[in-house]
């Protein structure tokens, strides 16, 4: 208990005054969540589930998914070796979070390096928010590729390369 | 002094024209500005730790609620009138429509307008609270108290179109031991901001917003609330709120103990868990008031310190800290000055957040206010992220 205690509170003791370790903070749709969106732009009148402002709401795991899937981090796609991939400085959300004109969150600015983190997510595959298996089925097209969709929220094992056969994806199976 | 508030208004004005030009110049976006304004910077009415110690020892000193806030009691009204600039009654719409002795009504009006710099530079003009108070007292210590007004609307939201505009922010049964007396046992049952630290008006200041009572942060529970003279401690157990879409997502507890020590001095303590679905909060906080009298100027410190365990992985312990600086100056102004730290995770470099808050009150009557809100804030003194800044002139009106 006591060990528990000062492994808690030493750390606050010691770094009080500025972080020290490179930023090794998890790329997680829960982490980039809980400990950047919902405190930054969650806040009540914002994109809260109490306002929804435009549809948005990050103070939640499941609502920030839902919100970030799709338009805000971009597509993701499976690199040579399968693995997911997406583009973190051209999703709409870095966009959002860095241009000059109607930039967010509207009332004090993101640190650089949470907008960092978020980039390094999305560049990883947006890990928990690249596939709904409730409302995508249990299989998703990515590009001419079959992929599982796992209750994750990620990608599985691909199933069926459509281009071998020279059909296209559509609807989670080769056409 | 002279020199801060020439120098503050100089930057007030300055921005104002800044961003007046920069409007004109692309006026398409004004709805959209002054909606995230709007949404950024909305309120509701709290109660003023400045008073405590400089003009009375509880918040029960003044307040009906052992929180602070909100509807007054006679001596509140009574203070009211004192420290305003003209003497008016400071009893409900100034005494006008005598109520009998078993009901208070209250109620607060809030607009703002000004310059937000985030870092672009704009003009926002804004409502920020239309609310209306009851208490109705019962037999034996009973009474219940009641708050009603408006609320941002949940976008798309077509499930639950009524909760959409109104709503009642606090609503619960309060049975005090010693009615009439602002010291006593306390015990509510119902919606209500859960006692946690210094309960700041202005809900940007950092141990609120981040640190446990953020804005619209009520929800159900129970308290358990001791009012002395000397010391008082406040016990509440919280649920998520099961009826809207809530603010706070989590349920657990907040203990707040502060104890008087001289009549200039106080410290208080205290821990709050929040357990949601997705994390765990772990609060503890620490803080310090001290009245000099002489120079007729409080301090009021708070730290908090949040370990944040997040599911599957991540544990940041942020920090967060309020200094403020209050005095009382002639013709009803009340002239704080604080700075806020605020850490997201002091394990990583340059997350951390520094702002210079200025909020000059100025109580013209007993039911008018009118206060200035200026921030200046840096990530990491520059190194962080882009600065930020308000000046914002706001008018508060008291039923």
């Amino acid at each position: 208990m006591h060990r528990s205690i000062w492994r808690t509170w030493l750390p606050v003791i010691a770094l009080a005054a500025c972080g020290t370790e490179t930023d090794q903070r998890p790329r997680s749709v829960q982490y980039i969540t809980e400990a950047i969106l919902a405190p930054n732009c969650g806040n009540a009148q914002c994109h809260s589930s109490f306002r929804n402002a435009f549809g948005y709401a990050f103070d939640t795991v499941e609502k920030s998914r839902q919100s970030l899937m799709g338009s805000l981090i971009g597509g993701i796609t499976l690199n040579t070796r399968d693995e997911p991939q997406g583009d973190g400085e051209t999703s709409f959300l870095y966009s959002v979070l860095t241009r000059s004109v109607r930039r967010m969150p509207y009332d004090q600015p993101l640190a650089d390096a949470d907008i960092d983190l978020i980039v390094r997510w999305i560049d990883f595959g947006a890990p928990g928010a690249q596939c709904n298996r409730e409302a995508d089925g249990p299989m998703v097209c990515v590009g001419r590729k079959v992929v599982e969709c796992k209750a994750s929220f990620d990608y599985g094992a691909v199933i069926e390369d459509c281009a071998v056969t020279g059909k296209n994806c559509s609807m989670g199976a080769c056409r | 002094m002279t020199g801060l508030m020439r120098g503050l208004m100089t930057g007030l004005m300055t921005g104002l024209m800044h961003g007046a030009l920069r409007m004109a110049r692309s006026p398409a976006w004004l709805a959209v500005l002054v909606f995230a304004a709007v949404a950024a910077l909305a309120g509701a009415a709290e109660a003023y730790p400045q008073f405590q110690l400089s003009r009375d020892r509880t918040c029960t000193g003044c307040h009906i609620s052992p929180a602070g806030g909100n509807l007054l009691n006679e001596n509140g009204e009574s203070t009211s009138e004192t420290i305003a600039m003209i003497d008016h009654p400071g009893a409900f719409l100034y005494g006008a429509l005598p109520l009998p002795s078993w009901l208070t009504l209250g109620g607060d009006l809030r607009g703002s307008t000004g310059y937000i710099q985030t870092p672009e530079k704009v003009l926002a003009t804004f409502p920020m609270q239309i609310e209306a108070y009851a208490n109705v007292r019962l037999p034996v210590g009973f009474s219940i108290q009641v708050h009603g007004g408006t609320r941002p609307p949940t976008m798309e939201n077509a499930a639950t179109p009524g909760k959409n505009f109104l709503w009642s922010r606090e609503h619960y049964l309060m049975w005090r031991t010693s009615p009439g007396t602002p010291t006593g046992l306390f015990v509510r049952a119902g919606r209500f901001m859960p006692v946690f630290g210094l309960r700041y008006a202005e809900h940007p200041m950092y141990t609120r917003r981040f640190g446990g009572t953020p804005l619209w942060g009520e929800t159900y529970g129970g308290a358990v609330e001791l009012v002395m003279e000397s010391i008082e401690v406040h016990a509440t157990g919280f649920i998520e709120d099961p009826l809207i879409e809530p603010v706070r997502h989590a349920k657990g507890g907040a203990l707040y103990a502060e104890l008087r020590v001289t009549d200039s001095f106080s410290i208080g303590g205290g821990g709050m868990l929040e357990i949601g679905e997705d994390d765990q909060k772990r609060r503890g906080t620490v803080t310090v008031k001290k009245y000099l009298s002489g120079p007729d100027l409080l301090f009021q410190a708070e730290v908090q310190v949040m370990n944040q365990r997040i599911d599957p992985i991540g544990a940041p312990v942020q920090l967060i800290g309020n200094l403020v600086m209050s005095r009382n100056l002639s013709g009803g102004f009340l002239l704080d000055v604080g700075i806020g730290h605020f850490d997201t995770n002091i394990r990583i470099r340059d997350l951390d957040r520094d702002a210079l808050d200025v909020n000059l009150h100025w109580f013209t009557t007993s039911h008018i206010e009118l206060i200035f809100n200026g921030r200046f804030e840096m990530l990491a003194f520059g190194k962080g992220g882009d600065s930020h800044a308000y000046a914002l002139l706001q008018a508060h009106y008291r039923l």
